[in-house]
């Protein structure tokens, strides 16, 4: 059994101490998606999951970009790119809560001197076509993780249930290092010499923030995305689910950033979001299908 | 009798559902054990995640006797031997009896009743099974379905506990207490049951929270010379969302002092869930007191500090950021955002708000026909833009207040800010309402729009389920004209809305939902809802505050003596004059018209003459042509009483069925016009 040390611990701390102990606790660590993804619920193992037949446990680091987040690095609490560690288990555990409040004391949250609460907070993804009743979980009256029983998927109810519990990687770093700004959380250590957040991604935040409210060219994007549609029905139609899959992230993703860049009016972020939700809908009804064979 | 108490042990509750989860939970209790069983005291509890039931019950130890028929006596014996084996009976075992001409043979079962421990677990599954939850979902593997999963159900009946076996639902024989610092116990009896809980940080009733909540807070006001201020909602919340209740004092930074004072004050109980502090001056501080769910001993405060930080400096961003766009791009904005199917979007709704505005205007008093146009069009131009602002959309409880602050930016008159701030009045408890005539006229004017153009689109509101809100916008809408005594007819007001808005659905249903919600605002119990039936019905020309102010004079003055005496005359009419005698052509406001149809040559008696002038006198009587509806029914609550005994007088003393076929008809028109003059004043049959 791993022993949990609790220093002020860093950043990559915090995700080696999560990746242990639920490891330690029946999951298998998984990599994080290599595409641009709003949540982690979007990765592909999360989706397939929930509405397939087979039950599995696992966790993973999920860096999850929103553009509309982004403040150009100036903002002290708000990125374009968080990152959240997730953690999907099917069925749920009967100990589930109990679970989790123990995977806070493994990273220095000591749940007896804490007030930990969970606030009723239904989640749904219009994308995804997803829905889940459970909690934001607050620490001393801060959101620091989604606790969700996600009953459907893409119209397809889920059973056994599955659960998901986001962890909120960057705010549950200022608490236990008692930052007041993101970019100054600490990472790691190199040596003897202090990685901070900044260090690594300022940068990127700040150029990211300008392209996506900036210099995006809302042209090309509409016509890739016209581009990924076509894609996403041919590839339907010889029956490739994970590749087509793949194409409604990268589509939610230009949806995100055209968004940001104001180019959308209100009807038409409507009709795009159905739009996606109902090819999500069609490669989730094909993984069925494909896996009733 | 003996103590019971059923813990249903979840994850936690939805503070929105706990009200409708006691409620409930009393509802199927009685509908499973009513003839079941005798118990009284009965009690629910609903915290974050217990759902309790106590009381106390007595065994059942009733047996059932049934009787069961055999084969006539005069059959062949061979049939008889079978009906016996087929029960496993003796011939000692049965009796005969006759039933018409014929002989049969009885025997009778003796069923021994369940008792009350084998009963407690059915009653688990039923009420299960029967739980009607707005939302609910499953888990793991388990095919209940419930609010959130049940992770233990215990039931303790005398002292006992007792397992209970219902779709793979532990159920064990534990108590666990607060879920991060409370240990687990077994208990004895419920009172042990409610002490250890408290030993393990969770108070069981709703009442010592509430209690503990203001008592800190009061501790805090004399301690810090402050004011603290006391949302009553957000009181509620606190005591649904913790088991423990316990408050503590921290600050902000001082620099989002400089925010509206509303927009703070707004954003720090709905956002922030915590309670504003104002110095004894009355300015508001950067201090404010949260609730924690935790002892003393325990709580750490810096969270909350970085927390509301962060959140307000997100705030005070979008704020700068809505405050600086112009009217036009907010409106533009919601030009795309999507009202509701078949209602446009928001800006179409707005226009629909204007156009009942004008409605209203033109309805109710002389105060209000002097509101301009142009500056209801202004507001309503502006009235929903905010919907369209960074602000409200991160936090829609502060829509109203954001707009009205863009309003001031931009030059407005005060009529304006304010009618824009106050339209959600009075669901908004926070600020004071100003009384503000634009403001009364647009918070009504939203609220009436919802009403109609839901109905008309043929939305039902049914049950529990009511996801548009209808049932909070009438009862606001009866609150407004109630409160500010605006004279709007209820007909003329859907009638008046339909036909301005275009709409052409028949307007009983949302007549008949408004008066619903009358009901339920008004009476408590069946008899006052006959009250109120019997004033609409007699007269639909009322307006709201009138049908108001006539029920509770009604209601405090309608005795029951009074009402059995008129039940009793009234009696006597009806056994005569079931079917009404209509009285055609017959002009109620002259005298001879009425004599011309009630021959008074043909009275025999003084009895029919001093009815007969009584019952028409009341007609003409100048104090029941008044228009104060307290007055009015003061005199004729009198005139009545004094008819009522003539009229017994005259039905003790006068046969009505006279030999003579001339008197007896012109008797019964009389007996009919008794019936004709009560009912024009009140429906006094809806007593019957």
């Amino acid at each position: 059994m791993f022993l949990y040390i609790i220093c002020s611990m860093t950043f990559q701390d915090i995700i080696f101490t999560l990746q242990r102990y639920w490891g330690d606790n029946g999951c298998i660590i998984v990599v994080p998606h290599d595409l641009e993804v709003g949540a982690g619920t979007f990765h592909p193992k999360t989706v397939f999951t929930a509405i397939g037949s087979k039950n599995m446990n696992f966790a993973y680091v999920q860096p999850s970009r929103r553009p509309c987040d982004g403040r150009y690095g100036e903002n002290p609490n708000r990125v374009y790119r968080h990152h959240q560690f997730q953690v999907v288990l099917k069925p749920d555990p009967k100990n589930v809560q109990d679970l989790y409040l123990k995977s806070l004391c493994a990273i220095g949250i000591d749940t007896s001197e804490h007030d930990i609460r969970f606030i009723e907070d239904d989640w749904e993804s219009p994308t995804l076509g997803a829905k889940g009743l459970g909690w934001e979980v607050w620490c001393d009256s801060m959101e620091i993780s989604q606790f969700t029983y996600f009953q459907k998927f893409a119209g397809i109810q889920c059973s056994p249930i599955t659960v998901e519990l986001t962890y909120g990687l960057e705010r549950i770093a200022m608490y236990i290092q008692d930052i007041d700004n993101v970019y100054d959380i600490i990472w790691g250590y190199s040596g003897e010499k202090k990685i901070t957040y900044g260090d690594l991604n300022y940068r990127f935040e700040k150029e990211f923030s300008a392209y996506n409210f900036e210099y995006a060219n809302t042209d090309d994007l509409r016509i890739s995305l016209n581009n990924l549609g076509k894609e996403i029905n041919e590839l339907l139609s010889v029956g490739l689910v994970f590749p087509a899959y793949e194409m409604c992230i990268k589509s939610s993703h230009v949806f995100n950033i055209l968004d940001a860049r104001n180019a959308i009016s209100h009807a038409e972020r409507t009709s795009i979001i159905l739009t996606i939700r109902d090819y999500v809908s069609k490669c989730c009804a094909l993984f069925i299908e494909q896996e009733n064979k | 009798m003996k103590d019971f108490f059923i813990e249903l042990y979840s994850e936690e509750i939805p503070f929105g559902l706990q009200e409708m989860a006691l409620n409930q939970m009393r509802e199927i209790f009685d509908n499973f054990w009513k003839g079941k069983a005798e118990y009284s005291d009965i009690e629910v509890f609903v915290t974050p995640t217990r759902m309790v039931l106590h009381g106390k019950m007595l065994e059942i130890t009733n047996e059932e006797v049934i009787e069961k028929r055999g084969p006539q006596v005069s059959v062949p014996e061979n049939i008889i031997n079978n009906f016996l084996k087929a029960n496993s009976i003796s011939l000692q075992d049965c009796y005969k009896k006759q039933i018409g001409n014929k002989e049969y043979f009885f025997f009778k079962i003796i069923k021994p009743s369940e008792n009350v421990t084998n009963l407690m677990p059915v009653f688990v599954k039923y009420m299960v099974e029967n739980f009607k939850w707005p939302k609910s979902m499953r888990w793991g593997l388990s095919s209940a379905k419930w609010i959130r999963p049940i992770r233990n159900i215990y039931v303790n009946f005398g002292g006992n506990f007792i397992s209970t076996s219902c779709f793979d639902i532990p159920s064990e024989n534990i108590i666990k207490g607060h879920k991060l610092i409370g240990s687990t116990f077994v208990p004895t009896f419920f009172n042990d049951y409610v002490k250890k809980l408290k030993e393990n940080f969770v108070i069981l009733s709703a009442g010592e929270k509430h209690k503990k909540i203001s008592d800190e807070m009061s501790l805090y006001e004399s301690d810090m010379s402050v004011k603290i201020l006391k949302v009553d909602s957000l009181i509620k919340e606190h005591v649904g969302i913790n088991d423990y209740p316990t408050l503590f004092i921290s600050e902000f930074d001082a620099k989002f002092l400089s925010l509206p004072k509303e927009i703070l004050i707004q954003f720090l109980i709905t956002a922030l869930k915590v309670f504003p502090v104002f110095s004894k001056d009355g300015d508001l501080i950067n201090k404010f007191i949260g609730v924690a769910n935790i002892t003393k001993t325990f709580y750490p405060k810096k969270g909350s500090t970085k927390f509301l930080n962060a959140k307000l400096s997100d705030a005070t961003f979008f704020f700068e950021k809505d405050v600086k766009t112009s009217i036009e791009e907010l409106n533009s904005r919601i030009k795309d955002i999507n009202y509701y199917n078949g209602l446009g979007s928001v800006y179409d709704r707005a226009h629909r708000i204007y156009n009942i505005s004008i409605v209203l205007r033109n309805m109710i008093g002389d105060d209000f026909k002097k509101l301009s146009d142009e500056k209801l069009e202004q507001i309503v131009s502006m009235v929903k833009m905010d919907l369209g602002s960074s602000m409200v959309f991160e936090y829609p409880e502060l829509q109203g207040i954001v707009g009205s602050y863009i309003a001031k930016n931009n030059g407005f008159d005060n009529d304006v800010v304010l009618a824009i701030k106050e339209q959600y009045y009075p669901e908004s408890e926070i600020s004071d309402f100003s009384g503000n005539l634009y403001s009364i006229i647009v918070s009504l004017a939203d609220k009436v729009e919802s009403l109609v153009s839901f109905f008309n689109t043929g939305v039902h509101v049914s049950g529990s389920r009511d996801p548009l809100g209808l049932r909070r916008a009438v009862n606001s809408i009866i609150f407004i004209i109630d409160k500010f005594n605006l004279s709007i007819n209820l007909d003329n007001l859907i009638s008046k809305s339909y036909e301005i808005l275009g709409y052409n659905k028949n307007i009983d249903d949302c007549k008949n939902f408004v008066l619903e919600r009358l009901y339920s605002k008004l009476y408590s119990d069946g008899n006052e809802k006959t009250l109120l039936c019997m004033i609409l019905d007699s007269h639909n020309e009322y307006t709201i505050p009138e049908i108001i102010m006539a029920f509770n004079f009604l209601k405090s003055n309608f005795d029951k003596n009074f009402i059995n005496s008129i039940l009793v005359i009234y009696k006597r009419i009806y056994n005569l004059c079931c079917k009404k005698y209509t009285f055609v052509g017959c002009n109620f406001a002259e005298i001879n018209s009425i004599k011309s149809v009630i021959n008074c040559d043909l009275f025999k008696t003084e009895y029919e003459n001093r009815v007969f002038n009584l019952f028409s006198a009341i007609l003409f009587d100048e104090e029941l042509q008044q228009n104060n509806i307290n007055e009015f029914y003061n005199v004729l609550l009198s005139r009545v009483k004094n008819l009522v005994t003539y009229g017994n007088d005259f039905f003790d003393n006068v046969m009505i069925n006279a030999n003579d076929e001339l008197v007896k008809n012109n008797r019964l028109v009389l007996v009919s016009f008794m019936r004709k003059v009560l009912d024009s004043f009140l429906n006094f049959s809806l007593l019957f």
